[in-house]
């Protein structure tokens, strides 16, 4: 009665230990390897990037260094996909920056869209200036241009011709 | 100088200023297309492989411009056909794909980049095409270009 107890006992351990075992050697795999569902993620976070970085050039903001940083993210993620079968841990942090990197993209990718925006609303005034002040002067010229000269001409000549004859 | 000539001078000075003034902000209009080629190893169109071996890799480049006036989100897939598969400037294959490579290139830049490709199957008169797809931002997806191109091989055992 005793031996089949300590057997029974016997058996339940190796069973926990074998459970324990199971465990163990399967959860990292599953916790570090880059799955479809991360590498989605990371996907969607560099076309949404790419989405605001186009806005943002659209709107006339200097991209390039935003580019720059957006294929960093592309990289990774091909990078990810070659290492995911020989280095999960790897994949799933490529992963995991290229999302972050997407992600700051998007963010910085509003203030240049607006400073773009801001230049491009600049540019436009002193456009318009340019032609105002322009327009502006070339009609005092032609209204008054012959008035103007003759009195600037009678002054200079006054001046320094007919006082300096008089001495 | 006379009123007349006066007064065309300054109507002169003052058409060049005003157009000057305004030319950057007139949108200029010009072609936009995408550029798509495949490059032997020594990156010049010679030297393409004819006969490779099974799962023998083999080194080929791949050149992307980019003329469409923006920044463009590109991926070029490349896909495994045969000699009946169709594909068209409308229609992309309907074959399985080997590899894809994705940039984002801006205006009036190009990319050029290796490809080193291998084939897991024997088979004379397989054909590796590569199509160039490119994000469409308010559809948000990858769209097909039209643009394809494609290499004849023989693989051997």
């Amino acid at each position: 009665m005793e031996n089949d107890l300590s057997l029974s006992v016997f058996w339940r351990c190796i069973f926990t230990i074998t459970l324990i075992v199971l465990v163990i050697s399967t959860n990292p795999i599953r916790s570090h390897e880059a799955d479809g569902g991360q590498l989605a993620t990371a996907n969607n976070s560099v076309n949404s990037a790419f989405s605001s970085v186009y806005y943002a050039e659209q709107n006339g903001g200097d991209v390039s260094a935003l580019v720059e940083k957006l294929n960093i993210a592309v990289f990774l993620i091909q990078k990810a996909l070659t290492e995911n079968a020989t280095d999960p841990n790897a994949a799933t942090a490529d992963v995991s920056n290229a999302t972050t990197i997407a992600q700051m993209v998007s963010m910085n990718s509003t203030s240049v869209s607006s400073s773009g925006a801001m230049a491009r609303q600049l540019r436009l005034y002193e456009s318009l200036g340019t032609v105002a002040t322009t327009l502006g002067i070339a009609a005092a010229a032609y209204l008054k241009g012959d008035r103007v000269y003759r009195r600037l001409w009678l002054y200079v000549y006054r001046n320094h011709v007919v006082k300096k004859s008089d001495e | 100088m006379n009123r007349q000539t006066a007064t065309l001078v300054l109507a002169s000075i003052t058409i060049l200023v005003v157009v000057t003034a305004l030319a950057p902000l007139i949108p200029v209009r010009q072609q936009r297309y995408s550029e798509l080629g495949i490059l032997g190893p020594d990156q010049t169109t010679r030297g393409y492989p004819t006969t490779v071996g099974v799962n023998q890799p083999f080194l080929l480049y791949g050149f992307v411009g980019n003329h469409e006036g923006s920044i463009e989100n590109y991926q070029m897939l490349v896909k495994l056909g045969i000699q009946s598969t169709l594909v068209s400037n409308s229609t992309y294959a309907n074959a399985p794909v080997l590899s894809t490579f994705w940039h984002i290139v801006r205006d009036n830049e190009t990319w050029t980049f290796p490809m080193t490709l291998s084939v897991n199957q024997v088979g004379n008169n397989t054909r590796i095409i590569f199509e160039l797809w490119s994000y469409n931002v308010p559809a948000s997806n990858f769209e097909y270009t039209g643009l394809w191109n494609q290499i004849w091989l023989n693989v051997t055992a």
